[in-house]
């Protein structure tokens, strides 16, 4: 039976989902920090990076080297199709709970 | 411009702490990030991107620390340690309860189990411990990309300095001390535990592949 996601885990996943085939490190920690306002340490990232590897819900794979990375290669995340099962589980037990509420009323019926 | 210029590269003592603090598998990915990050930064505004790639690799420090101290080998190596200390902790108890004269269950059960060589208790204890720990080295033998000899040293290091130790500290307490004999004798047992163990690990791997 797969655990559920915490809060963090969610925000990597809906910015691996926006990035598509762009998600690695640096950009995965700019689009949390410029759409959630959070501030995310690399470590914590690649914590929870590796910890969803493990449970299968993102693969990497390892990409190209660049001079501005000081000639290190990047890696690539994707989400897979069991983490993006357990991303519309969660995204959908959110929407039922806040439905009734007046809260988040604009963004979640749009 | 020229302060600039000393600027670009990331600060080299944070980036000495970060490599050392990261596990080898991310290593790569995590500094080529933050080298990534810090040009960004450091084309606006150097010094804030050194301050940001000094807080960074502190906020990130105890992560990867703790993620360097629960993987697969450090938690053997823990297992490991703690084997062979209980086994050298059983022995030493032992050894205490059996000459305590208000211990008289345990001498009942020297008489009982006719366990009147109560190293037999510890060589019992420690052949066991040690045929987990082949077991478990045949395993990260065969998981990881090392060979059977690196992991035999790196795992039987501290089961031998045990030993080594203990025979140094009955010599200086003027215990009976043991002879080269003795000392070959537990180290011959030990890696015999440790064949078997490896043996019966790889056994019952190839059973459960078929």
């Amino acid at each position: 039976m797969a655990k559920n996601l915490g809060e963090f885990e969610m925000l990597v996943l809906i910015a691996l989902t926006r990035l598509g085939d762009e998600a690695y490190g640096v950009t995965i920690r700019k689009e949390i920090e410029d759409h959630a306002g959070r501030d995310v340490t690399v470590g914590a990232l690649y914590a929870t990076l590796n910890r969803m590897e493990a449970k299968k819900y993102i693969i990497a794979r390892m990409g190209e080297a660049t001079a501005e990375r000081g000639g290190r290669a990047k890696r690539y995340y994707y989400i897979t199709p069991l983490g993006e099962a357990q991303l519309d589980r969660a995204l959908s037990g959110l929407k039922n709970l806040v439905s009734g509420t007046n809260l988040w009323s604009n963004q979640i019926n749009s | 411009m020229v302060e600039s210029d000393k600027l670009v590269e990331p600060p080299k003592l944070a980036r000495q702490i970060l490599a050392f603090a990261t596990p080898r598998a991310d290593r790569d990915s995590v500094l080529g990030d933050m080298e990534e990050a810090f040009t960004h930064k450091a084309k606006t505004s150097p010094p804030s991107a050194y301050k940001w790639y000094w807080s960074q690799t502190l906020k990130s420090c105890p992560y990867f620390l703790l993620r360097r101290m629960t993987s697969p080998d450090m938690k053997a190596v823990g297992t490991i340690l703690l084997a062979t200390l209980t086994g050298y902790a059983c022995m030493q108890a032992w050894d205490i309860l059996a000459v305590h004269r208000a211990a008289q269950y345990v001498a009942q059960l020297n008489l009982s189990l006719n366990l009147f060589q109560v190293r037999a208790v510890y060589f019992l204890t420690f052949m066991i411990g040690i045929i987990g720990i082949g077991a478990m080295i045949a395993s990260l033998t065969f998981k990881r990309e090392r060979t059977f000899l690196i992991n035999c040293s790196l795992f039987l290091g501290p089961i031998m300095s045990v030993i080594v130790a203990e025979s140094v500290v009955r010599f200086i307490i003027s215990k009976p001390s043991p002879s080269i004999l003795y000392f070959g004798i537990r180290v011959s047992l030990s890696c015999l535990a440790l064949w078997i163990g490896a043996f019966v690990w790889m056994h019952l791997a190839r059973r459960s592949d078929r």
